[in-house]
């Protein structure tokens, strides 16, 4: 598959959708925004008519850099059994690293989890892998992405975490009246809009 | 920032767009930063009190 140019700047995002992480993952999209990359997630995929692990492989396949959390290792409270998403699409990419072309092979991979060496006790075969504890905290998320895209990146014009968390900030003060001019409500923002306007909003406040 | 970093930082625009027109999401980011600026200067904001809240 030929892929566009947006290799070098597409960020695969690969963590939980739910309400409880929505204002780190909130933090993680903003930021990679700041940092001068581009997002990508499986919240892309709404178009029913291509199968679902397809469409994985092929956003992993044109992202270079990846962003894994597995911060939700909890049981499902209605059926008792834990989420397996996650953890399958950290091993697709770290497979298309290991066994694609040479292309591939320039993936770079930030592996996120609540509390440090956590993982050891739910996934040790992944030991090795930058990997980087948030805290459950929008901050030091910010911060993780930031130099971990700073290090593996050759741009020079990435801010400091804590230049792109004061942003955030005020992002975040100027949300709720944002979306009532677009008759929005923070609750419901869905990824497309929260995606648009953060890139919209960095343009016009850089 | 320096100018010089300032001048080649690009923002990218996102992979899937909102429906809502580009002109409009414009409008309403100028409207609420120019409160915001507006109270920070001391004036009066365009809207109430902003809640910290995704």
């Amino acid at each position: 598959m030929a892929l566009g140019d947006r290799y070098a700047t597409d960020v695969f995002v690969n963590c939980p959708f739910d309400d409880k992480y929505r204002a780190t993952f909130a933090a993680i999209v903003f930021s990679i925004f700041d940092c001068g990359f581009r997002p990508r997630c499986a919240l892309e995929l709404d178009d029913s008519g291509e199968v679902r692990i397809e469409k994985l492989f092929r956003i992993i396949e044109s992202c270079r850099f990846g962003i894994h959390d597995l911060t939700r290792t909890e049981l499902d409270a209605a059926n008792r059994l834990p989420r397996f998403n996650m953890p399958l699409e950290l091993g697709l990419f770290l497979a298309a690293q290991r066994f694609g072309d040479s292309k591939q092979k320039r993936k770079r991979c930030l592996i996120l989890d609540r509390e440090p060496y956590r993982y050891q006790k739910f996934i040790s075969d992944i030991a090795g892998q930058d990997i980087q504890p948030h805290g459950n905290s929008a901050k030091q998320a910010i911060r993780r992405v930031r130099d971990w895209l700073h290090n593996h990146s050759s741009r020079e014009t990435i801010p400091s975490g804590i230049v792109i968390h004061e942003r955030y900030t005020t992002f975040q003060r100027e949300l709720p009246r944002l979306c009532k001019e677009l008759r929005l409500h923070p609750k419901e923002l869905t990824y497309k809009d929260y995606g648009t306007i953060v890139s919209k909003w960095l343009l016009l406040n850089a | 920032m320096t100018k010089a970093a300032k001048r080649v930082r690009t923002v990218q625009t996102p992979k899937v767009k909102s429906s809502i027109p580009a002109s409009k999401i414009e409008k309403a980011i100028r409207v609420v930063s120019k409160g915001v600026t507006a109270k920070r200067d001391g004036g009066s904001p365009k809207s109430g009190k902003p809640s910290r809240s995704w």
